[in-house]
């Protein structure tokens, strides 16, 4: 079985609760399949004008001139700004996690008289037509005194590198760094030193609806409209305000459908402050939609680390200490959270599901002549697993053990916890049962059978290989305190608030963002059950910050378990509250009063008198009979701090054949345990795994930024950049280990990334698997066929032998 | 993105396109799928004066045949192609490229003369053809003459078309009795195109090898017959140790570059795979 | 400017464009049918996809003038009203779309799949869905629902029906 659900079928009636656990239908699916969706790009507002921006051949140059002369004569322009024009109405970009403080870049949104990186904007066009607009790119002239670039990481720190800033020594923003126990000393008597360097390389987040901002200004109401493809509208409305010296309630953030984000669109870019600003100016609606081949080096890559990995280890593969010097690539600016995801989210959690005492690393973040680099879905927990668990297989590999086996020695063990990794001050994992996940994912890829397979047919010259990753990672982003220590501008919260209408009916404004994630049914499962009403009476509001109060979005797996929570809670509140107007209602005391299935009734009194849930929102409503002390209405706000992160983890497991003539690579067969704690909708659940295990392959056998050593992008198109298809990928077979959470009500503890944080190392290791026979232990991701064919012929020649 | 402006006429025949052409020399372009024409003209790559659209051209489009073999009009597109029946009977190699070229949705408009004219030195059709031997049929201000295709691919992007013809016909004659023909293709992850594609036409008579054509695309600057390994192993009854011996000959004498992609050495030995499967599916008995 | 006449989901519609404007705009930005997206600029992704003269094309690589005097099916004539058609439906009950915003390309390639193939093999559709990108469902649950509209129309008996439940 490749799924375990079945969807709960529309019958065009009630469908009565509980809700949570159960294979709902989503409610944007019709308005999608028909082409109904209101995504950015779609919204075509009165005498709107069409915006496209002249960006930076050049990955580092001196602007000597810009002369738009000629294109602000041309047909339909209606404006052509530069730096000039903005320099005193917009601040520049600066990020907003500041994890150790870092030196900071200040990026202004046209390029000031340089630019450090190709597809850097120089001046923003507005016309009448978008053709126009395209047209009058062509008649501004820029001239460019070109500098020396630097692409890559390690290169960029290092002594007489090109300098970006003049503030920023070596390129690097921050050495950020983290111990516990003394590495130095258990390396000392440890009876191996293992050694690799691994690549996590960089990649496009990709949605494939890309960014669009559309801006509209009311002169009369000075009331300023931003529609924008967002994962956190909220956040969005206090940037683009801050940075427009604007006031946030004369500004409203609009994101309705949002074709997809996977992080890139919760970051903060140029268009979204340059578009309300002409919308001002110009006194028109000012839409701007990204190009695909644009998006390429206009909005944030993920990944770009490099990582020397040393493991101190004793003879029987017990992992003593571990040490990691990271260099990350985080392009030319400092993106919204580009600091701490390579540093808090990566370089911290690099121990994972492991008991390892001593452990040093160093996260180098630096800056180079690309664009810029930052959150991508799993955000640094991905990069920290890849380490790990290649580290895990070299362990094995190189003391000629048992990968499972070593696995299982250096795990956590089930009564250790709650555990504080390398007694992290900050760290504490509440559960895991690691050898569990590793054992039912090995059970589901029928491992055994596998590996006699495997003999059978190296002897037949075909090559497959059997790979599997563990991984415990955090999700769920808070508490907004921990969010404070870790120089986070943002809270770890998430808001709710429940309107109960006069009718009975419900509505839910959350403060989560949902990019394809299907909140608006998942959220009225959590409502429809915890106020014991029809799942039809509960109606799901986000994406517009004129109606939902406060958010802080959709990130780091924290929808259902942060925002879900929220929701959970201001029910209970919500019917608290209810219950006083019932017992007014029904005249008994609260403490007599039962709640069941939308009925008020005396406790005990199956027979008596009866209110529903429907017609005490109606007594609150009109409040004639008032219960002492209670206000009006049924309307309850509530904003959900967490108390913790929380730590999913599981193991996935894959077979792959290697064409060894060609390199190609094949994915046979891919199993995902994952233990996500309580699922809300497990349709909806196996999709979002699904979706990121792909990503996880995608990043580990095709997806490959490449720039040449000047800074231009080799991957500029979809005809470079290989975003798995149909055909490249296998299906997915998926269980859920269910051990609730108990830091949130639900006991829920995200899935979005639960495929993209093990996926990369289980494929790498199960095609370095297939190759072991030929002397391979390691080959860099993407694994393209070329790479694959290269190593397999290094391997050959210094074994002296042939395939 | 947006193309810069341009001039449009849909051609009403195949004279009009030309006398057009002639008109307006290098300013114009001949649209027939636009497949490849259109997305490089919205990176703006390219910016002609004028489009000539032939895509609709009647004579231009659809399969006839006589008894020396078939026709197809240039502007006929891949899927059409591949679901004739008289292309299926005759020249299943020719189905076989379609299934592999681009995607389902972009067949229904591309055209095997757009393909061939444009000569993209990692295109399908470009290596199959040289394995069929196909006769190019061209129509200019002067008149019509027809060109082999193995000297109609002069280089990167570059063919023996000049100025003011067009590519109006493909002719395929019938492959004699017995030959048996293959494409194999390994393609880009991301474009789709060929990393290597071989096409292979083979007969053999009394044991040894009569007729073997290898069309090779993906490799080098434009597609190419391999002629060195053709002379190698025609004539001979050759078997997998012959293969192997002189596969490698696939890219004898040819220029091959590095890409972002892969490097020459890559291209060289995939070539030398590929052209061996391929003469292991025509010929069973050599594997 | 070129006058064009395009029947576009049943409705004939007539035109001055500039030669330039693509199909996809044509249908977005004059006809207000926003349904087919525009994801890419080299005619990889098929979020644009629309039915021409019965057949799916990516409407991103064909102009205005070129789609003259045809025949466009865009998306929105695929449900009737409220009523899902078989592939849609077939999508709804598998979670095979999470963003949605490459469904309505997506719709159109299966179609397209099951117009060639009626009774496809998991290979089948696969290959099928070669030109058409989605970053969301990692594909599985698309794959799943054709072999549920393919049985779904297939048990209709022929695929007039399959029309006939479409219009």
């Amino acid at each position: 079985m490749t799924r375990n659900w079945t969807v709960v079928e529309l019958a065009g009636e009630a469908i009565p609760g509980p809700y949570i656990g159960r294979s709902m239908p989503r409610r944007e699916d019709p308005r999608l399949l028909t082409g109904h969706g209101k995504f950015v790009d779609d919204v075509i507002l009165p005498n709107q004008a069409y915006a496209a921006i002249l960006r930076s051949p050049h990955a580092h140059a001196l602007i000597r001139g810009i002369d738009s002369s000629r294109a602000k004569a041309a047909t339909g322009v209606l404006g052509v700004f530069v730096h000039a024009d903005v320099k005193e109405s917009i601040n520049p970009i600066t990020p907003t996690w500041r994890v150790a403080d870092p030196l900071i870049t200040e990026r202004p949104v046209l390029a000031d008289g340089r630019v450090r990186m190709v597809g850097e904007p120089v001046a923003f066009v507005v016309a009448e037509t978008i053709q126009n607009a395209f047209d009058a790119l062509e008649l501004i002239d820029v001239a460019y005194d070109p500098l020396d670039a630097v692409v890559d990481e390690e290169e960029a720190c290092k002594p007489g590198a090109p300098q970006l800033f003049s503030h920023i020594p070596d390129n690097r923003a921050l050495l950020y760094k983290v111990d516990g126990g003394n590495y130095g000393k258990i390396a000392d008597v440890a009876d191996h030193i293992v050694r690799i360097r691994v690549v996590n390389n960089r990649v496009l987040p990709s949605p494939i609806e890309p960014r669009a901002v559309c801006a509209s200004y009311e002169p009369f109401d000075d009331k300023l409209t931003v529609y924008t493809t967002s994962q956190m509208p909220h956040m969005h409305r206090r940037w683009i305000a801050e940075n427009l010296n604007w006031p946030e309630h004369k500004l409203r953030v609009v994101a309705n459908d949002v074709g997809g984000g996977f992080g890139c669109k919760m970051h903060f870019y140029p268009e979204e402050l340059l578009c309300p600003f002409a919308a001002m100016k110009l006194g028109r609606p000012v839409k701007w939609t990204e190009t695909r081949s644009e998006s390429h080096s206009s909005t944030t890559h993920g990944r770009a680390h490099v990582e020397y990995v040393e493991m101190a280890v004793r003879k029987d593969g017990l992992v003593l200490g571990v040490k990691l010097d990271s260099f990350a690539n985080v392009g030319a600016y400092l993106s919204n959270m580009a600091v701490g995801v390579p540093t808090f989210n990566c370089a911290s959690q690099v121990t994972g599901p492991y008991k390892i005492d001593n452990f040093q690393a160093r996260a180098h973040i630096v800056l180079t002549n690309t664009p810029p680099v930052d959150a991508y879905r799993g955000a640094g927990r991905p990069e920290a697993t890849y380490i790990i668990e290649r580290g895990m297989d070299a362990v094995a590999d190189q003391l000629g053990l048992d990968r499972v086996e070593v696995r299982k020695l250096n795990f956590i063990k089930k009564d250790e916890f709650p555990y504080r990794p390398y007694d992290s001050p900050i760290l504490l994992i509440e559960y895991g049962d690691y050898a569990g996940c590793l054992d039912d994912a090995l059970r589901m890829i029928d491992y055994e059978n596998w590996i006699s397979k495997q003999k059978e047919l190296r002897n037949k010259g075909r090559y497959i290989g059997i790979g599997f990753a563990s991984y415990s990672h955090f999700t769920g982003a808070a508490p907004s305190s921990l969010m404070g220590l870790a120089g986070f501008d943002r809270g770890g919260w998430e808001s709710a608030q429940v309107r109960v209408h006069s009718d009975g009916k419900v509505t839910l404004f959350s403060g989560s963002m949902a990019t394809g994630h299907g909140h608006a049914i998942t959220f009225a499962q959590i409502v429809a059950d915890e106020l014991q009403i029809p799942i039809e009476d509960v109606d799901v509001v986000q994406g517009d910050t004129d109606r939902v109060l406060a958010g802080n979005g959709s990130y780091n797996s924290r929808s259902v378990a942060n925002g879900g929570s929220a929701a959970k809670i201001c029910a209970s509140n919500i019917l608290a509250k209810a219950k006083t107007y019932a017992a007014e209602a029904l005249d008994i005391p609260l403490s007599q009063l039962d709640y069941e299935a939308g009925i008020f009734r005396a406790t005990g009194e199956e027979s008596g008198e009866t209110i529903t849930f429907a017609r005490v929102a109606r007594f609150a409503a009109l409040a004639h009979m008032k219960p002492e002390g209670i206000t009006p209405g049924l309307d309850e706000t509530y904003f959900y701090d967490p108390t913790s992160l929380l730590h999913p983890c599981g193991t996935h497991a894959a077979v792959v054949e290697v064409d060894i003539e060609t390199g190609f690579v094949t994915v046979l067969d891919y199993v995902a345990v994952d233990d996500i704690g309580n699922v809300i909708n497990p349709m909806i659940a196996d999709g979002q795994l699904h979706g990121s295990v792909v990503q996880g392959i995608g990043q580990a056998l095709y997806e490959h930024v490449q720039h040449d050593t000047a800074g231009q992008l080799l991957t500029g198109t979809l005809l470079d950049y290989a975003l798995p298809k149909a055909d490249q990928v296998c299906a997915i077979k998926s269980e859920f280990r269910v051990n609730p959470t108990s830091h949130n009500p639900l006991g829920a503890k995200g899935v979005g990334e639960a495929g993209c944080v093990p996926g990369p190392p289980t494929i790498v290791s199960a095609v370095c698997d297939a190759l072991k026979p030929l002397g391979i232990s390691h080959i860099d991701m993407p694994m393209t066929p070329p790479r694959i064919w290269t190593a397999i012929q290094h391997a050959v020649s210094n074994q002296g032998g042939s395939t | 993105m947006i193309p810069a402006p341009f001039e449009y006429v849909e051609a009403t025949n195949i004279d009009h396109a030309v006398r057009l052409l002639a008109e307006h020399g290098d300013a114009a372009k001949l649209l027939a799928g636009g497949h490849t024409l259109i997305p490089a003209m919205r990176l703006r790559l390219t910016a002609p004066e004028l489009l000539i659209d032939i895509g609709r051209v009647a004579e231009m489009r659809g399969i006839s045949q006589d008894i020396h073999g078939i026709r197809i009009g240039a502007a006929t597109t891949h899927a059409e192609i591949a679901d004739a029946p008289d292309i299926a009977k005759h020249f299943p190699i020719m189905v076989e490229a379609a299934s592999v070229l681009a995607d389902p949705l972009v067949r229904n408009k591309g055209t095997i003369g757009g393909s061939i004219a444009n000569a993209d030195p990692a295109a399908d059709w470009t290596a199959v053809m040289l394995a069929l031997d196909a006769q190019l049929e061209i129509r200019g201000i002067s008149g019509e003459r027809k060109v082999p295709v193995d000297r109609f691919f002069t280089g990167l992007f570059d063919t023996d078309l000049q100025p003011g013809e067009v590519l109006t016909a493909i002719i395929v004659p019938f492959l004699p009795s017995g030959a048996k023909s293959t494409y194999i293709k390994i393609r880009h992850p991301a474009s789709g195109y060929a990393i290597v594609g071989v096409a292979c036409v083979w007969r053999k008579e009394a044991d040894v090898c009569e007729t073997l054509r290898l069309g090779i695309t993906g490799v080098g600057k434009k597609p190419y017959r391999a002629v060195h390994l053709e002379e190698k192993l025609k004539g001979q009854p050759f078997d997998a140790g012959v293969v192997e011996r002189y596969a490698h000959l696939v890219t004898h004498d040819v220029e091959i570059g590095d890409d972002p992609f892969s490097t020459a050495d890559y291209k060289r030995n995939i070539a030398r795979v590929v052209v061996g499967r391929a003469l292991a599916r025509v010929n069973p008995s050599i594997q | 400017m070129q006058e064009v006449q395009i029947t576009v989901n049943g409705l004939d519609r007539s035109a001055n464009v500039e030669p330039r404007e693509l199909l996809v705009h044509f249908l977005r930005d004059r006809l207000r049918l926003t349904g087919t997206h525009v994801g890419c600029d080299t005619s990889q992704c098929g979020a644009c996809a629309v039915n021409i003269d019965g057949k799916a094309a990516k409407s991103c690589t064909v102009l205005t003038v070129q789609a003259n005097r045809s025949r466009v099916d865009t998306i929105e004539s695929y449900a009737q009203g409220m009523r899902l058609d078989v592939v849609q439906k077939a999508f709804q009950a598998h979670h095979a779309l999470q963003c949605g915003f490459c469904t309505p390309g997506m719709i159109i390639a299966v179609h397209e799949i099951l117009r060639r193939t009626p009774d496809p093999t998991e290979e089948n559709i696969r290959h099928g869905l070669h030109g058409n990108l989605c970053r969301c469902t990692g594909y599985q649950n698309i794959v799943e629902s054709v072999k549920t509209a393919a049985a779904e129309l297939r048990s209709k008996g022929n695929r007039d029906d399959a029309q006939l439940d479409r219009s």
